[in-house]
């Protein structure tokens, strides 16, 4: 069923994301004011989106079903680490292309703007998760740190989202998930920034699902190696 | 314009390396767990 999903998943994934680029490059108009700028619209909101309401939102649920002992089970320690590996990948595309989008607009590639700081803090913290799970340790025990490093690290992504409310800053507030939810675009543009959204959600779907996959055949070997290191010791006669 | 291909190009290199890599990272876990059994 996983795989037939995955399977299923990919494809239409990719073709999503190719049907926005083209829309997004040739075929929605320039801005009024940006110009051919605009175009970056079509990827760098949908990537800041799946990175930090999605891939992190999904860590920090999944970190903490981990650590409440009623839902505890080492799939959500996987899901949580294919969530973050993924989610760091996309934030560093959500600054990268930012930085190429303020450039011209701002006339600086980087400024320590509240919103770009806390994500860029938000990036770090999650490299620091991801370094923290390659620290050898029992599984339950490495699933533990990095569920509560996870959780920690997930207190910035409120920060993130409102540092555009809470201070003043260059970047620009929500466009359409603003107070009063209503979108200030409209057309093929606003047509094509939801395709955006759903394109690029759909990816990393599918990519959470392969890297559940490696993470799933990984531990079943670490297993294997470790019974075979106490099978070893049990023949040469020593305690294990 | 420029700006927007760079965006572009880089988002996408990132992307398809990082797909590729997991791909690869993919069959070298099946073929390991094969290769266990």
């Amino acid at each position: 069923m996983k795989r037939t999903l995955r399977r299923l998943l990919g494809p239409v994934a990719v073709a999503l994301v190719a049907l926005d680029v083209i829309l997004g490059l040739f075929v929605t108009p320039p801005d009024i004011e940006q110009g051919d700028l605009v175009r970056l619209v079509y990827i760098h909101p949908a990537l800041a989106w799946v990175a930090l309401y999605v891939a992190f939102a999904m860590a920090g649920i999944c970190s903490l079903l981990y650590l409440w002992p009623r839902t505890r089970s080492m799939t959500y320690d996987r899901l949580a680490a294919s969530a973050v590996e993924i989610g760091v990948v996309f934030t560093i595309l959500t600054l990268v292309t930012g930085s190429i989008w303020g450039r011209p607009t701002w006339g600086v590639w980087w400024t320590w703007d509240a919103r770009l700081t806390s994500t860029a803090l938000l990036a770090v913290m999650f490299l620091g998760y991801l370094a923290l799970r390659r620290v050898p340790a029992d599984p339950h025990v490495r699933a533990r740190r990095c569920a509560v490093a996870a959780l920690i690290a997930a207190v910035d992504v409120p920060i993130v989202h409102f540092s555009v409310i809470w201070w003043q800053t260059l970047h620009q507030g929500a466009t359409v998930l603003n107070s009063n939810l209503t979108p200030t675009i409209h057309g093929l543009m606003a047509w094509t920034l939801l395709l955006s959204f759903v394109a690029f959600t759909l990816l990393f779907l599918w990519m959470v699902l392969v890297r559940y996959e490696i993470e799933t055949l990984d531990e079943g070997e670490e297993d294997a190696e470790l019974a075979d290191a106490l099978e070893a010791r049990r023949q040469e006669g020593a305690p294990a | 314009m420029n700006y927007v291909i760079a965006g572009y190009t880089f988002t996408f290199v990132v992307l398809i390396s990082y797909g590729a890599s997991l791909a690869y990272r993919l069959r070298r876990a099946r073929r390991r767990a094969r290769g266990a059994k």
